[in-house]
């Protein structure tokens, strides 16, 4: 007779397996990818002369829309950094996304900003726009003061005032590197079909930060910050430069990335209905242009760096995390006729697939993963010594791929200058496996059933502020 | 011989990892544990044992320290065959045993082993991450080292204190060469008229190594020989540079061109145009740019080619693009005879925005047709180059303009008034009630003064 459950222990330890080694190999993959087009990079950056596409050379002017919502501790150093940047023309858009601290004060006494007239360049919905200002001190800075409606619903009512050819969507607690812009817009110069581009995010947070230019990059003191330093530099660096190497670039942070306005206009801006609305644009890109037959890239360039403060306690991280999950869950079901699907080429193919079974799916295979391996150990149907050799091999696999992340910094642009970080970076990438990666999991079973319980919040973050210990 | 090492490392490894005192999970015949068993003497009579027992065969003895309570753990040596290694002495063929495993001992193998590896590769990429941080802040310092070294005397040399440079190319060593024609590249950038010219001959005993570098040197050299071409002049190093141009990378095709595109190098731009196709795809503003570099020289290439008719509507685009940036006023005559001709939208964008910078009022009956044109991108080009070109004899169709169905042609034509003058035209406007008022009132704003 057959022992059902037995059965089905059997072969959901048979799924576990399987999900594994597809992820790992994935990992393994876009790893050795990411290395080659790191060394690719770091070799073409000497040919790009960063100076005469900041001065000499005429580049397209782009406009800076960052959304506000709650950052009167941050947005002043944000928009300093902001009037730094090493571009010849550019528009600095705040909008002030109805906060209710006093952001909008803020900016208006720090900037001499006063009411200007501005018309809009396109009309997508968005929540009523109060009030446009322009800077007295600086004529490219502008700040949108509207009524709440998000982030993306914040981004619209930028882009409607829009009048560039390229716009850069941003998060105003974000700062962005001096020629972050002139790096970025090297793919829009090097090959005309570029739609859109992101950057590199780094964690600001235990660096030191002047007059808005990180000056000393360093590890954080937290050691949730730390994690998160590991993780970007993974999901970034070896992640996304080795699906950007196959053509694949299919997330561009929200915190810095450059579009194409005419287009985004015409697929129809930001959607207000889900919390990852930068994923959700760069997919119904694609989409677009493939439904369009429009030729177009979109690019990831691992160096124009935007610095963003990470958060420090386990509530907001968790938050945080419950919404990227969320956000992932909502734009993959929305455009789930991708899945599989030969008409959006190797994006239906390949990187779709990915994010859907093994990205989102991720939590309900392996929380339940480390369960029944219990079970399965306490009703003796699995060795001990096997169980061991399973996560001894998933966790050695987990270093690996955090230590290569880190050699491939140090092969490409070595931003920890201290041997000592480094070598914290380096046990960081063992510790990580203790806890941290386990919590993220639990994170992200919160994010699922929030979205199953159709949550659309954003949740509140903590903002302590650049260079504050 | 290094393979046998491996396997060698591999079973000694599992050795270690199957001694683990779990034995609960094995059956008493698993053969992992059984050599585990058999091996780990902590005495390690056993693996002497095997090394030295001539027979090949462990005597039951040797193992009965190690796994005494379980007689059936004695390792079957005839598995095992005893090669002469170096010192080790010892080959072990794994692969009967490997074979005669379960299924699950076999994944359990394979596990091991794959651990073992990966640890292997992180060990491999932490040593290889700190070699790296070593050599580079090596280098670092000694490119400090050096760059105190030379300074002095470079300065000395241009101040004319100390007039001989063989002292300072008496102290650059050949590794040092490629480093110090990028120390001079920093320095010609910053200097000017005859201090300029010094340093350019301080580079001279440097040009064979600049010619075999770019000939056949590595892309990084490459990178750094052009960046001093650029400064001290082309002319010796054509062959390498048109090499360049048709590299396979473009980044450095596009450095080279910038090399090309010099004053005095307009023998050069035949050459130049006929490969400019490899570029094709990099945003023809930047191209048009750089094309410009040359300087007043090349317009009359670029003029014959928006005089022919046959030619690219691309290569089109780019010239008229390029004879803007020169400022080149008689290609308004050329573009007059072909401007009605042109049927693409961008040729047609293009040749607006030269007419906008070289044109005249003569031109403007010729483009007003383009305003019954469905595309806004032409008509706001249209009426650009109408108010840049004479705002004051055309009002009536820029103020008709500022209510056309698009905003880009609105804004143009408001831009266009406030820009010559007639700000006050746009404030009657917004007074009468205009549907854009405030598209008027931020033109007002931002260019009436």
């Amino acid at each position: 007779m057959i022992n059902i459950p037995h059965l089905l222990l059997e072969i959901f330890n048979a799924t576990v397996l399987i999900y594994f080694f597809l992820l790992n190999g994935v990992y393994l993959i876009t790893g050795i990818f990411a290395y080659f087009a790191l060394k690719h990079y770091s070799r073409n950056l000497k040919t790009v002369e960063i100076d005469q596409i900041s001065h000499e050379t005429e580049v397209p002017p782009i406009t800076l829309i960052a959304p506000a919502y709650n950052e009167s501790a941050t947005v002043v150093d944000s928009v300093k950094s902001l009037l730094s940047l090493n571009y010849p023309e550019y528009d600095i858009m705040v909008v002030n996304d109805g906060s209710r601290d006093n952001t909008l004060e803020v900016m208006i006494k720090a900037f001499r900003m006063v009411p200007s007239p501005r018309t809009p360049t396109a009309f997508i919905t968005s929540s009523p726009v109060r009030e446009i200002y322009c800077s007295e001190l600086y004529p490219n800075l502008w700040l949108i003061d509207k009524v709440n409606g998000g982030k993306a619903d914040a981004l619209n009512a930028g882009l409607n005032h829009c009048r560039t050819p390229l716009f850069c969507a941003m998060d105003s607690d974000s700062l962005l590197e001096r020629d972050a812009l002139s790096r970025v817009v090297y793919p829009f110069l090097e090959d005309k079909r570029t739609i859109a581009a992101g950057g590199i995010i780094r964690i600001v947070n235990g660096c030191e930060v002047k007059n808005g230019m990180v000056k000393d990059v360093r590890l954080p003191k937290n050691l949730l910050a730390r994690f998160q330093v590991m993780e970007y530099l993974r999901a970034f660096l070896s992640g996304r430069m080795g699906w950007d190497a196959m053509g694949l670039t299919f997330i561009i942070s929200g915190a810095f990335g450059i579009f194409k306005r005419s287009l985004v206009v015409e697929a129809g801006g930001y959607r207000t209905d889900t919390v990852g609305e930068d994923m959700e644009l760069v997919v119904r890109l694609h989409k677009h242009c493939r439904r369009h037959k429009i030729p177009y890239r979109i690019k990831f360039i691992p160096d124009p760096v935007a610095w963003t403060e990470c958060p420090e306690s386990r509530t907001v991280l968790g938050r945080q995390r419950d919404r990227w999950q969320r956000g992932l869950m909502e734009v993959l079901t929305r455009h789930k006729d991708m899945l599989f699907n030969p008409r959006y080429g190797k994006i239906g193919m390949i990187i779709y697939p990915y994010f859907f079974i093994l990205e989102m799916a991720g939590p309900f295979i392996e929380l339940p993963g480390y369960i029944t391996f219990i079970i399965a150990w306490l009703s003796g149907n699995f060795s001990l010594l096997y169980m061991s050799a399973f996560f001894a091999m998933a966790f050695v696999f987990g270093v690996a791929l955090s230590v290569f992340s880190v050699a491939l910094e140090e092969l490409s642009f070595r931003r920890y200058a201290r041997t000592r970080d480094l070598l914290e970076l380096f046990w960081i990438a063992v510790i990580e496996n203790f806890g941290y990666r386990q919590l993220t999991t639990w994170w992200r079973i919160k994010g699922a059933i929030s979205f199953f319980r159709n949550v659309r919040t954003w949740g509140d973050m903590e903002r302590k502020g650049f260079g504050k210990k | 011989m290094r393979r046998h090492i491996i396997l060698l490392f591999c079973l000694q490894s599992l050795i270690v990892l199957g001694a683990d005192p779990v034995e609960d999970s094995f059956s008493p015949e698993h053969p992992v544990l059984s050599i585990a068993a058999a091996v780990s003497d902590p005495a390690g009579r056993s693996s002497s044992a095997s090394a030295s027992d001539p027979s090949g065969m462990l005597s039951p003895d040797s193992l009965a320290d190690s796994d005494s309570e379980k007689p059936g753990n004695i390792i079957d040596i005839r598995h095992l065959q005893v090669v002469d290694i170096g010192e080790l002495k010892i080959i072990i063929s794994l692969r009967s045993k490997f074979m005669s495993l379960t299924r699950e001992d076999r994944i359990f193998l394979i596990l091991l082993i794959s651990i073992l590896l990966l640890f292997f590769i992180v060990l491999l990429l932490v040593s290889a991450a700190f070699l790296l941080r070593l050599k580079n802040n090596r280098a670092r310092r000694r490119f400090t080292r050096l760059e105190k070294e030379w300074e002095p005397r470079i300065f000395g040399i241009l101040n004319q204190e100390n007039s001989d440079p063989n002292e300072l190319y008496r102290r650059i060593r050949s590794g040092d060469r490629i480093f110090f024609i990028r120390f001079i590249v920093r320095i010609l950038r910053n200097l000017k008229g005859e201090e300029r010219q010094m340093m350019r001959d301080l580079s001279q005993p440097f040009v064979d190594l600049l010619q075999s570098r770019l000939r056949s040197g590595k892309q990084s050299d490459q990178v750094q020989v052009l960046h001093l071409i650029q400064e001290v002049g082309i002319w010796g190093f054509e062959l390498g540079v048109q090499k360049l141009l048709l590299h396979r990378n473009r980044s450095l095709g596009i450095l080279a061109m910038r090399v090309i595109c010099q004053p005095d190098n307009v023998l050069m731009y035949p050459f130049l145009i006929s490969h400019l196709h490899r570029f094709r795809n990099w945003d023809n503003k930047l191209l048009s740019s750089i094309l410009a570099e040359g300087g007043a020289d090349v317009a009359p290439v670029f003029r014959s080619i928006i005089g022919d008719s046959n030619s690219d509507p691309w290569l089109f685009i780019l010239s008229a693009d390029t004879l803007r940036r020169l400022g080149d006023y008689a290609s308004s005559s050329v573009l007059r005879e072909r401007m009605s001709l042109l049927k693409n939208r961008e040729q047609i964008t293009a040749a607006l925005r030269l007419m906008e910078k070289v044109g005249g009022p003569e031109e403007v009956p010729l483009l007003l047709p383009l305003l019954e044109s469905g595309d806004p991108v032409i008509r706001s080009n249209v009426i650009r180059t109408v108010g840049a070109v004479a705002p004051d004899s055309f009002i009536d169709i820029l103020m008709e303009a500022l209510s056309d169905r698009s905003i880009w042609v609105s804004t143009a034509a408001a831009v266009a008034l406030a820009k010559g003058g007639l700000s006050e035209a746009l404030q009657v406007q917004i007074d009468t009630g205009h549907p854009r008022a405030l598209l008027l009132q931020q033109v007002i704003a931002e260019y009436a003064s």
